[in-house]
């Protein structure tokens, strides 16, 4: 077997070792955080915890997922956070005083997620201004539209049938983990499997050559800004059922928490490249850092910072190993 | 250079604003409006605080009453746009203004020009570190946080383990709530404190935060939780619910929500700090201080602990008949003025 690559020398195993570590490095990255969770407190590894964790990742899931699709294309969704609180606020305005329509809850969320992503992804379909700006005024005029929804005011008292949505219990999980759950894998198979998900990578990875062999670019990047107000629409529900409110800063930030699971799942953030599973992995090991953290009674600053490093180590480390085996 | 051109470009543009609109006078200390004895009053505050707008009619409410107009501007959290309201106001020439300060140590140049201009500046619902200022209502914080400890404390029988929820670091409402708080808790040995970290004020974060904890400490060692605000408090109260657990809380605030949850018996008590009384409150020194008949200019808001005893009269006041309520604000503000006891709701 050898004498038919006589000139590629085999790596030696200190060599391929490397590079499992380098390839692998977020996957390492998690086991070794979970072990000195794990080791460090006698708690870290039960079922409760795991809820938390996960009920935890919930909202930030389904955000990280549009956030994936967004990125794959080379653009970025900053709006998602106001459409988390927008989404909260106009679902509790209508369920207040409706304990009636509370089954409509989810649909209303949609539909305003679906909404403000159309806006934006017109917009940038149609070249008019990049995904950056469309999406900052997105985030900008939903946060506005958000506080002129409830004048200003939370909006509270809402009928005992809305908490449900978020709160009840399937099998020991709640809505909120079973929805990330089927979202993660109904959109890792969508992004593998099917012809909308290749368009996705070819729009990001290469957009002349796309156009070239056929692919209509703009519906894709209209889809994808539609799709991320969507699952920003769900989350701002399913959290504001969790909170029993419609808080007009409910989401704040959240958009950054959902770039750094992208970006620390090895997403590049030139688009073409990256995967749901890389954002699940991501996203877990935010949410386990948080919880973690916590556990240790480490300062929430602390946490941001270390937050902060994390993301630096993974891009660089990305960077590297890519470097590295396009050599 | 260009940030003040900037700036005078947007001053030039809000008095432009401001004259077609026919508000406030012109030029002078005196504007055209006190010709027909109207007072002008100059309000910058953060608009989107429930704390504000669940004050804010109320307050407009009070300025009706007392014939005074009201120019409301929002810095949005950002204390140089906070200055730039209050230089606009002092060169709008309004009768007074009403501070609710972003930051307390970063507006003494205003208060300063305020003062030179002849313009009574106060300080209201927010810490505002300067001896220029012409009055301040400033609500005890360190008591509401001394009283919310002392509650959990008597709750759970002087003994036992507590978690802590704190606004962000470093803001004067979480700092001067954990001073009340730490107050106590120092002449309380037997009292653990197991965490005490922030939550910021919000919900998602306190509920999050309070899952970790029971996981970290076990939901049984948790004797009893205090929160810096009803928003943490709710969040932890989800949190409790989540696991089946059944544990003490108290927060601060009065919110809606929180009041309810006293009345559930899901929450021992929370100070309630009433907008619709202190807002209006701060408007009346104000008018008092620029007629020259104030007594007390600075002014100590001490707000009341509420418990499931006395809920009711406050759910009835800012729930189920708030309307019939701030009806009656005018009348019963200016009488706490008179009387000392600020903070009173009995009409």
């Amino acid at each position: 077997m050898t004498s038919l690559t006589p000139t590629t020398e085999r790596p030696s195993v200190l060599a391929r070792i490397r590079e499992f570590v380098i390839r692998r490095a977020m996957v390492l990255m998690m086991v070794v955080v979970i072990l000195v969770f794990g080791l460090s407190n006698d708690n870290f590894f039960t079922v409760g915890n795991l809820q938390a964790v996960l009920i935890a990742a919930a909202p930030f899931a389904l955000i990280a997922i549009g956030q994936t699709l967004v990125i794959l294309t080379g653009g970025i969704d900053l709006s998602v956070g106001s459409v988390i609180a927008l989404s909260s606020m106009v679902t509790a305005f209508v369920v207040k005083d409706h304990p009636e329509l509370v089954w409509l809850a989810p649909v209303v969320g949609i539909a305003v997620g679906f909404v403000t992503g159309s806006v934006a992804g017109l917009l940038v379909a149609r070249d008019l201004v990049p995904p950056f700006i469309a999406t900052l005024a997105m985030l900008t005029a939903a946060s506005g539209l958000a506080y002129v929804v409830g004048n200003g005011s939370p909006i509270s008292g809402l009928p005992s049938e809305y908490q449900l949505i978020a709160n009840f219990s399937v099998l020991g999980l709640r809505p909120p983990v079973l929805i990330m759950i089927v979202g993660l894998v109904v959109f890792s198979i969508i992004m593998a499997r099917t012809t909308f998900g290749l368009r996705i990578y070819a729009v990001g990875g290469n957009p002349q050559a796309s156009r070239i062999s056929g692919v209509r670019n703009a519906p894709i990047l209209y889809s994808v800004y539609a799709i991320s107000g969507m699952l920003a629409g769900l989350s701002g529900v399913l959290l504001s059922s969790r909170v029993a409110s419609g808080l007009p800063n409910l989401g704040q930030g959240y958009e950054l928490d959902a770039i750094a699971a992208v970006v620390i799942g090895g997403a590049s953030l030139f688009g073409g490249r990256g995967t749901m599973w890389g954002t699940a992995l991501g996203l877990l090991l935010i949410q386990t850092l948080n919880n973690g953290l916590d556990l240790l009674g480490v300062p929430a600053y602390w946490q941001s910072i270390i937050k902060g490093a994390l993301i630096v180590i993974a891009v660089s480390l990305d960077v590297w190993a890519s470097r590295r085996s396009n050599r | 250079m260009a940030r003040k051109t900037r700036f005078a470009a947007i001053a030039f543009a809000a008095s432009v604003a401001v004259a077609l609109a026919g508000c406030a006078g012109g030029g002078g200390g005196d504007g055209e409006a006190a010709d027909d004895g109207q007072l002008t009053i100059g309000l910058t505050v953060n608009d989107t605080t429930s704390f504000v707008n669940e004050g804010k009619e109320a307050l407009q409410a009070y300025a009706d009453a007392n014939d005074i107009k009201l120019i409301i501007n929002d810095p949005k959290g950002d204390v140089t746009v906070q200055a730039s309201q209050i230089e606009q106001f002092i060169r709008q020439g309004v009768d007074g203004i009403m501070v609710i300060a972003v930051q307390p140590d970063a507006l003494n140049a205003q208060v300063l020009e305020a003062k030179d201009a002849g313009i009574p500046l106060l300080n209201v619902n927010s810490a505002l570190n300067s001896p220029d200022v012409a009055g301040s209502v400033e609500p005890d914080d360190v008591a509401a946080g001394a009283a919310i400890a002392q509650a959990m404390i008597d709750e759970i029988g002087g003994k036992g383990n507590v978690v802590i929820l704190e606004g962000p670091f470093g803001n004067s409402g979480q700092m001067l709530r954990k001073e009340g708080i730490d107050s106590v808790l120092a002449k309380n040995p037997d009292i653990k404190v197991l965490a005490s970290d922030t939550a910021n004020w919000a919900r998602d974060e306190a509920a999050n935060k309070m899952a970790n904890w029971i996981t970290a400490f076990g939901g049984d060692q948790i004797d009893g939780i205090i929160a810096e605000n009803d928003d943490m408090a709710l969040g932890a109260l989800q949190a409790i619910k989540e696991q089946n657990l059944t544990i003490p809380i108290v927060g601060i605030d009065g919110l809606q929500d929180g009041l309810r949850a006293i009345q559930n018996g899901e929450f021992i008590g929370t100070v309630l700090q009433n907008g619709s009384i202190e807002l209006p409150l701060g408007l009346a020194l104000t008018k008092a201080v620029i007629e020259g008949t104030a007594t007390e200019t600075k002014i100590a808001f001490k707000m009341p602990y509420v418990t499931a005893d006395d809920v009711d009269l406050y759910i009835d006041h800012l729930v189920d008949n708030k309307p019939a309520f701030i009806e009656k604000v005018p009348e019963i503000v200016d009488r706490n003025l008179k009387s000392g006891d600020y903070s009173s709701e009995v009409e």
